[in-house]
């Protein structure tokens, strides 16, 4: 992990900070603020934002200053798209085509994410999660959902 | 009564074929979570939570807590044996434990480190036993003050002494602390940041949060990259396992410097085993005759840091079950187990349920008992498990995770929860903020806002109440003193800390 996408970590994560916690405080400011002695909804929050906020200056404008601020490295693009996405492809099927389909389907994403998996043992392994899951989660532990969905 | 007709209780409950059966399971499973690689324990918790709702909640507790330190064992096997560590925890017996087994130490360090774990557990479950009750009287003195500024104490310590960065991980329990308002809030019914989502109202749910942050990102991070291990099963025998007489005699020392440490960081909310193993390597090395020896296979490295993680998990119970404030993530996981099965957690749980606590405590030491013996006979098994190549397991851990969340409230909401907060994690990876403290934060906040309210309305206003109360104020003066000391230290920290795999490299 030698390369570095982008060298300066902090003003990234201070900005973000910063958005966060000014976005706090300006959804707060529309909620009942109360007072110090009966706070009311949008008290919390909006302290929480501002201090958000000003930690975020802080991460900006103090860690620019230290030479070793870290750097952001490349993210492993093909775990971060497949890995998600299987679990995606779970949520969508889980409901609407039962667990059985929704397992094979994860497996199948996630087999995108790593090069060594042949087609073959991704086979095998989708066919063999989805027929142990569903004996112990639906026949076992009384899970309520289809194995397959029938309509 | 006394001690011993509690500890006689317990084990009445502990031992009971049931009891026994689910501490069996639970350990067993721990075991086998904690050594594949790549799977914390929050999320190994987190998945097998489902497998607990049908149980009582003595049981069920017995069984989460047996899978918490049943992943403690087993993931020290896979940090020695692959450098992979299974949890945070177990990163530090990494250091010194792999370069053993690169010495063909393998099964020397396995069996040491198990005789360490035991032995921190045990003095752990025996100040558990003998100093829980002592709080429970002084915790029944605590209003909302002290809540307030234990709670204020436990998230700053989570975020000055887990992260080489203090001003980010205040930054991340604040960001905790606010994706914990989302939803009703309870005093006035208000709705917050749900932006109309129905789903919303109730908050986000902790197992999906906990998925999302930890759990993923580990897999986004790991697939596709962890090749096959350098062990072969035989290498490690039972006949190997046996320590020199040098290496028990170096042991002891860190032994019980280490199950010291872990008891304190424990019992303290907000920090926990992983800041406990880091100090208690710290320790040993500085007080070392001859440091060099650190980092190329030296026993203590790794007899020391893990007997405090499992001191440190059994005292972690202590402010869990006396204060209701959960030490750290697993905990509140735990906690969040006793509210499904409808058990308040704080000072009046060990009254009104004796069986529960005293159960818990029994079956911490059958546990370890057990795990004693799945660990050293049975050690073959779980070496031949840690070949399992990662891009198996891989695909199996997303579906388990899916099933986990969505089962937790047949929610299929969750399970896309679990998406955002997946990305969410991965970039605070890249980013190389922690995420253990916005976690931390999210749990304790709405316990924060509650007490920060009372605490103001019985004051009057005052916020003076924080400090003419004598408990709360040696919680702020703790919390400020800490502040101090870890921003002062703050560049020696971040050099002791990057040998933290999240840090770095893994």
């Amino acid at each position: 992990m030698a390369q570095s996408a982008f060298k300066y970590s902090h003003i990234v994560a201070g900005l973000s900070a910063m958005v966060i916690g000014g976005f706090a405080v300006f959804e707060a400011w529309d909620y009942p603020m109360g007072s110090v002695t009966r706070m009311g909804p949008g008290y919390f929050p909006f302290l929480l934002g501002f201090l958000l906020f000003f930690l975020g200056l802080m991460v900006v404008l103090l860690e620019g200053r230290l030479a070793d601020g870290p750097d952001i490295p490349y993210p492993s693009w093909r775990g971060l798209v497949w890995v998600p996405l299987a679990v995606c492809a779970f949520a969508l099927l889980v409901e609407t085509a039962g667990l059985a389909p929704a397992i094979i389907a994860a497996v199948i994403f996630c087999s995108f994410a790593d090069d060594n998996l042949s087609m073959w043992e991704t086979a095998v392994l989708a066919i063999a999660t989805a027929a142990v899951c569903t004996v112990i989660f639906i026949y076992v532990l009384g899970l309520p959902l289809d194995p397959v969905w029938m309509g | 009564m006394s001690v011993l007709e509690n500890l006689a209780l317990g084990f009445g409950v502990a031992l009971s074929a049931k009891s026994l059966t689910y501490c069996f399971i639970g350990v067993t499973l721990g075991t086998l979570v904690g050594v594949l690689p790549g799977l914390g324990t929050l999320a190994a918790i987190a998945m097998l939570l489902p497998l607990t709702f049908q149980l009582d909640p003595a049981t069920a507790l017995i069984m989460l807590a047996g899978i918490y330190y049943g992943v403690a064992y087993g993931g020290s096997t896979a940090s020695i044996l692959l450098n992979l560590p299974g949890t945070p925890n177990t990163a530090v017996t990494a250091l010194d434990g792999y370069p053993m087994t690169k010495n063909g130490r393998a099964g020397v360090a396995l069996f040491m480190t198990t005789i360490a774990s035991f032995f921190g557990s045990i003095v752990g479950i025996l100040l558990l036993a003998f100093g829980e009750p002592l709080l429970a009287d002084v915790a029944l003195s605590f209003g909302s003050p002290e809540y307030f500024s234990l709670l204020i104490m436990g998230l700053l310590a989570a975020a000055m002494l887990t992260s080489g960065r203090p001003i980010r991980a205040v930054g991340m329990v604040v960001l905790g602390l606010l994706i914990g308002t989302v939803g009703i809030d309870p005093t006035s019914g208000f709705s917050r940041f749900s932006f109309e989502i129905a789903e919303l109202y109730n908050g986000f749910n902790l197992v999906a949060v906990v998925i999302g942050l930890f759990g993923l990102p580990e897999v986004i991070h790991n697939a596709g990259k962890i090749k096959s291990s350098i062990v072969r099963a035989q290498d490690v025998t039972l006949r190997s396992m046996i320590p020199t007489r040098d290496d028990v005699r170096r042991s002891i020392g860190p032994m019980i410097r280490g199950t010291g440490i872990g008891a304190f960081f424990g019992a303290l909310p907000g920090t926990g085993g992983t800041v406990a193993t880091f100090v208690s390597y710290a320790t040993e090395k500085k007080i070392s005759k001859d440091p060099s020896r650190f980092g190329k296979g030296a026993i203590e490295g790794v007899t020391g840091p893990e007997s405090s993680n499992n001191a440190a998990i059994q005292t972690a119970f202590i402010p869990t079950l006396t204060l209701g404030i959960p030490g750290d993530v697993v905990m509140a996981l735990i906690l969040a187990t006793l509210i499904i099965h409808g058990i308040q957690p704080g000072p009046a749980v060990i009254p009104e349920h004796p069986e529960l606590f005293w159960g818990l405590a029994a079956s911490f030491f059958v546990g370890n008992v057990m795990l004693l013996a799945l660990n050293i006979p049975m050690i073959g098994i779980w070496v031949r498990l840690v070949t399992i190549p990662y891009k198996y397991l891989f695909p199996i851990i997303t579906v388990l995770v899916c099933i986990g969340v969505y089962s937790i409230a047949n929610s299929v909401f969750d399970v896309w929860m679990v998406v955002i907060f997946a990305l969410l994690g991965y970039s605070f990876r890249l980013l190389k903020c922690e995420p253990a403290p916005l976690l931390l934060g999210f749990i304790l906040g709405p316990m924060l806002e509650e007490h920060l309210r009372r605490a103001m309305l019985i004051s009057r206003g005052d916020p003076t109440v924080f400090v003419t109360r004598p408990l709360s104020a040696t919680f702020i003066t703790i919390a400020l003193a800490l502040v101090v000391v870890m921003l002062w230290n703050s560049r020696k920290r971040r050099r002791l800390l990057q040998v933290q795999p999240s840090e770095g490299e893994a």
